[in-house]
């Protein structure tokens, strides 16, 4: 087959692999609805589609304003202000197109299905960025690992309408688009990666990623003496551009000016433009003056900036970090400080085995990866280096992080296996020399040190062959070798060093080897996403012994019945988890949910779940609360309720009312945190132990037993006033309650119930003196 | 019949009036503890040796003369004192309130000589302490429910005799004078079955300054006029209801605002009285509750809560211009403007060709 038609083939192939790859990543993204049914995942989601239902109902502008007094009861929340809206718009306007072309499609299923399409077009980035790192194999690769990897497909199944859905897309795309503005040292890349940028802040807080890690690359670049045009005109648009656009989304504000988060892009545009200033200053003067400029300038700008900022921080200018950054630096600081950051499983740090489970044989390519950027080194290959240091480090210390390690970890994997098949393919030539041989000719180039054009590089000369047409020798060679991609690679090089492997034995084992990882991943990739990131967690499923799966939905049968039955405006009170749904599914107005901005408020929520009845009564009186909902598993086992939640309900609620809630009254003298018998009084006089064991033990007719925690609960279940049942799902698993009023004759509503039940005051008011 | 019962009748709205005497039994007497009301232990009554009725409670001092400018609750919605001619004269149980429950009110209580002991053997007295004496003993009490439901516990039955309401009373050291107790049974009688003393919320209305509608939301620092119309149902009929300490509260967790609202003046026309206030939003957006809460002694309840969120600035009602953001419009337009002239010079401003060439090699 000659070079020609080599191209050509590769040329339908490519596109036809991409498509299939895409086709993949949303098929594996498909199981929870082929098992389930098109509906929104677990928490946020739902609040994403509640404000994607309220901007394509009432328009954009009635979005941007909208002040939602059914969340955050009686404080409302300034939903326009406080969202990052790139998800609901993407959707709204891709439901809009539909709908311009009379495509009836509901917004629920655009929802639905958002995240997967977009994993699509992440394979496709990964593939970009992959290219600009090696070659269009390896880009290939790492969009067919980014297509399936579990770690990434566990924030984008269908369903699961979140940020993250669009913002790995836009993450991976923005880093291609700096990369191709660092290479080519072009204001419009420079300002395609500000847009993209400004499409990242509209869509997710980890933008914050991209602020740091792009400065980060350049100020890393500066170290290593590489200053050029390409790196000065490249940042300085992007931060320029990216900085003002990202101002305009109402949730960031001023936060790029005024917080330490942002500080780090504003420092290096600074340094760049005073590194720009000294390669001005170097055309004019002599080398030994300069010298001397250059040395009392770095110290008197050291000065100034040091001597600003913390001037500036000390007068609260510029906020400190926040304590979610602080306790990305140490794992304990919001156990102790902030216990409502800590109580989210997902900022857990994370446990060994998930890096395997979510990346299975990525993990162990990774490092070979980043050893082979190494390798190269060229400006590209820092970034990629510099990503991989610091999102390993994120993801170790929190769950959730795992998802911006995914998309280096595929790169990388990528590049250390298809450097594994160039070597092991290649037919006659040896890949592995002719790379070397490729980064003698390139670093030949960069290092002339008379060039006017230090831009100059291979990189450029692959990006545009005519460009490059006309230069000095070696640029020539490595156009060609560009072009030619890594097939006919090394044919063009005739005269190298070969480290033959020539033994088709040899080359088989590996090669078969290596397949056999394919499939392996592959497999590993079907599974995790089949069994575990597939769930919508709204509805649960489980076997019985004969292998019948059994739908478990008291979740929507307790929303339903709250939307059915209660008045409109029926305030609920419930633990902040199931704000979202609540509001989504039940249409009810919650006092606390999953955007957790007022500690305050969520800590009365914990009292009022943490105290006795009388307490947590004037609470729920004083935020005109209608009904409790608390979940309780102990029936089917289910262990994410709310009695195994209670211990955080309480240190939040502690670190508010420390002298109505106290953690320790909570634990028996042993140190033990019990429900049964042994049970605290102050455990047992909670409303939250109320309202979860009521009547509880006349289920079993007295011998109750907790299958969530194992305990033997006591024949006597606890008593409740102030509350009257008003719904316990099939299952038992949400328990609805209906707050009393006060008592119409002014008694308390202790003496009242009892007179519901019969007892009448014996005891006389009047005592014989 | 039993406790419950009753209990429930009250709270679907019922009205009860309930009169004991010595012979009170257990029912009535669990009955009324519900209400916080504890009559005496049976076969006792209330003596008093120093007022008593000279001609009805000659014999055993049991029917006591009491006055009712000192020892009746000075609540004119119930009872208003300048009718009733005369001492109002009891002879019955002594009962006891719970000071506690705030919807509970003694209407009627001993003098302070006044002592509750066993009708049988009075002898004993000078032993024992009597459970209850003076002031303590609540002679006529009663409750309005939170539901506006009133029960008026009474602690004698004679009272309400043709013989009470036709004597006349002589105390030892007093004028003769015509028993008060017609007067003071009518009126009591008229309260608690809800023919006087109740209040309704006719209208609730709120807009912004300068406008009719009702709006869906207010924004923070909104002027706006809130009005609420009463009406007071007695004779048979309603009228306007007047007052001067009628409130407004906007609160949310807390109140915000409390303002006396004012009463338009009534005249021959008005059905209700009416009252308004104008006041500025408070600089606080959530969901605020607008809440009359009157609540006075022998008036229904009246509590109107209007539920109303108040929203903040939409984006496009910001000022567009802002002097102290000056500094940096003037900075942006000399940066257009010197770009352009930039690019203006640069590409036509007759720099040399040969400079273009030399760059760019």
């Amino acid at each position: 087959m000659s070079a020609e038609t080599t191209s050509t083939v590769a040329r339908v192939l490519k596109p036809t692999i991409l498509i299939l790859i895409a086709v993949v990543a949303i098929a594996s993204r498909l199981f929870s609805i082929i098992r389930f049914e098109s509906v929104i995942h677990e928490f946020d989601p739902w609040f994403n589609y509640r404000t994607t239902q309220h901007l394509v109902k009432n328009g954009f502008y009635e979005f941007w304003n909208w002040f939602d007094e059914k969340s955050w009861y009686p404080l409302g929340r300034v939903v326009g202000g406080t969202v990052y809206p790139g998800i609901m718009v993407t959707s709204a306007l891709i439901h809009n197109v539909l709908h311009f072309f009379n495509f009836p499609v509901d917004i629920r299923n655009v929802c639905v299905f958002l995240a997967p399409m977009f994993s699509g077009l992440t394979a496709f980035s990964a593939y970009l960025l992959t290219k600009e790192l090696k070659d269009s194999s390896a880009g290939l690769l790492a969009a067919a690992f980014l297509g399936v990897a579990p770690g990434y497909i566990s924030r984008s199944v269908a369903g699961s309408y979140d940020n993250e859905g669009i913002a790995i897309f836009l993450l991976v795309f923005t880093f291609y688009l700096w990369i191709k503005a660092v290479k080519t040292g072009s204001a419009f890349f420079g300002l395609l990666t500000a847009l993209f940028y400004f499409y990242m802040v509209s869509a997710w807080g980890g933008y914050v990623f991209i602020t740091n890690l792009v400065p980060l690359h350049v100020f890393t670049l500066l170290l290593m003496g590489r200053y050029s045009n390409r790196l000065y005109v490249s940042y300085s648009t992007f931060y320029a551009v990216g900085t003002l656009l990202s101002m305009q989304i109402p949730f960031v504000g001023f936060q790029p000016t005024r917080t330490s988060e942002h500080m780090a892009a504003l420092g290096v545009f600074g340094l760049i433009q005073l590194f720009a200033f000294a390669e001005l200053v170097r055309g004019y003067v002599s080398p030994k003056q300069f010298k001397t400029l250059l040395r009392s300038g770095i110290v008197a700008v050291g000065a100034v900036s040091v001597v600003g900022l913390t001037l500036l921080s000390l007068s609260g200018v510029i906020a400190p970090f926040t304590g979610r950054f602080y306790s990305l630096y140490d794992t304990g600081y919001a156990k102790i400080h902030i216990p409502i950051i800590a109580s989210v499983s997902e900022h857990q740090p994370t446990a060994w085995t998930s890096f395997f489970f979510d990346l299975q044989m990525l993990i162990f390519l990774f490092p070979a990866g980043v050893y082979l950027c190494f390798k190269e080194l060229k400006d590209e290959h820092v970034f990629i280096i510099l990503y991989s240091v610091f999102a390993s480090y994120f993801a170790g210390v929190m769950v959730r992080l795992m998802l911006t390690l995914t998309p280096v970890v595929c790169v990388s994997a990528a590049i250390a296996y298809s450097t594994l098949l160039d070597t092991y393919l290649e037919k006659s030539e040896h890949v592995l020399a002719s790379n070397l041989k490729g980064i003698q000719a390139q670093s030949s180039v960069t290092d002339t040190p008379a060039s006017n054009t230090p831009a100059t590089t291979t990189t450029e000369a692959k990006a545009g062959g005519k460009k490059a047409a006309g230069k000095g020798t070696p640029a020539k060679t490595v156009t060609k070798a560009a072009e030619s991609e890594s097939k006919t690679h090394a044919k063009t090089h005739s005269d190298k060093k070969r480290y033959p492997i020539f033994n088709w034995d040899s080359r088989a084992m590996v090669i078969v080897q290596l397949t056999w990882f394919l499939f392996m991943f592959a497999w590993h990739c079907t599974y995790v996403t089949s069994g575990s990131y597939s769930s919508p967690s709204i509805v649960l499923a489980s076997r019985q012994a004969d292998g019948s799966q059994v739908i478990i939905d008291d979740f929507r049968e307790a929303y339903y019945w709250l939307r059915k039955n209660t008045k409109e405006d029926a305030k609920v009170l419930a633990w902040w988890d199931y704000g979202y749904q609540m509001a989504g599914m039940a249409n009810v107005t919650t006092l606390v949910d999953n955007n957790t901005w007022n500690n305050t408020h969520i800590a009365t929520v914990g009292k009022a779940m943490a105290t006795s009845e009388e307490v947590s009564y004037e609470v729920l009186r004083q935020h005109d609360v209608d009904y409790v909902l608390v979940l309780f598993g102990g029936v089917i086992g289910y262990s994410g309720d709310d009695i195994n939640k209670f211990l955080w309900m309480i240190r939040i609620a502690e670190g508010v009312y420390p002298k109505e809630v106290k953690e320790v009254d909570f634990f028996t003298p042993r140190g033990e945190y019990k429900v049964d018998h042994e049970a605290t009084p102050t455990m047992k006089n909670s409303l939250m132990y109320k309202m979860s064991y009521y009547r509880f033990a006349e289920l079993y007719g007295g011998n109750a037993v907790d299958h969530v925690r194992g305990a033997r609960m006591p024949a006597e279940g606890p008593t409740l006033s102030v509350l009257d049942e008003a719904y316990t799902t099939e299952n038992w698993l949400v328990r609805i309650y209906k707050v009393k009023d006060l008592d119409i004759l002014g008694r308390d509503l202790k003496d009242a119930t009892a007179f519901e039940k019969g007892k009448v005051r014996k005891t006389s008011l009047l005592k014989r003196k | 019949m039993d406790a419950k019962s009753v209990v429930k009748f009250v709270a679907e709205g019922g009205n009860i009036l309930i009169a004991g005497s010595s012979e009170l039994g257990n029912t009535v007497r669990e009955l009324s503890r519900e209400f916080d009301v504890e009559y005496d232990t049976k076969n006792t009554a209330v003596f008093d040796h120093f007022n008593y009725d000279q001609a009805l409670g000659k014999e055993k001092h049991d029917t006591i003369a009491v006055s009712p400018a000192s020892h009746m609750s000075k609540i004119d919605a119930i009872v208003p004192l300048d009718q009733l001619p005369g001492p109002i004269l009891f002879r019955g149980i002594a009962h006891s309130v719970n000071p506690r429950n705030s919807l509970l009110t003694p209407i009627l209580w001993a003098p302070q000589e006044a002592y509750s002991w066993e009708t049988a053997n009075q002898e004993d007295t000078a032993n024992q302490n009597p459970s209850i004496t003076g002031k303590d003993i609540a002679l006529v009490s009663v409750m309005q429910a939170r539901n506006n439901g009133r029960i008026a516990f009474l602690g004698s039955t004679e009272m309400l005799s043709d013989v009470f309401f036709a004597a006349s009373v002589k105390k030892h050291g007093d004028q003769e004078a015509k028993s008060g107790n017609r007067k003071f049974i009518e009126e009591l009688t008229k309260w608690t079955f809800q023919e006087k003393g109740v209040l309704d919320v006719v209208a609730v209305e709120h807009h912004k300054v300068g406008e009719e509608e009702i709006p869906a939301h207010y924004r923070i620092k909104d002027n706006m006029t809130y009005t609420i119309s009463l009406a007071e149902y007695h004779d048979g009929e309603w009228h306007p209801f007047a007052a001067n300490d009628v409130q407004l509260e906007l609160i949310m967790l807390d109140p915000y605002i409390r303002k006396t609202l004012d009463q338009v003046p009534l005249d021959a026309e008005s059905t209700v009285g009416t009252f308004t206030t104008t006041l500025q939003l408070p600089d606080q957006y959530g969901v605020f509750k607008f809440t009359v809460n009157y609540k006075r002694h022998g008036l229904s309840y009246v509590e109107s809560v209007t539920t109303v969120g108040i929203h903040p600035f939409r984006h496009d009602q910001y000022p567009r211009f802002i002097s102290q953001a000056k500094p940096y419009y003037t900075s942006a337009a000399s940066m257009g403007v010197g770009l352009l002239i930039f690019s203006f010079v640069y590409l036509w401003g007759g720099l040399d060709s040969s400079v273009k060439t030399t760059k760019k090699a």
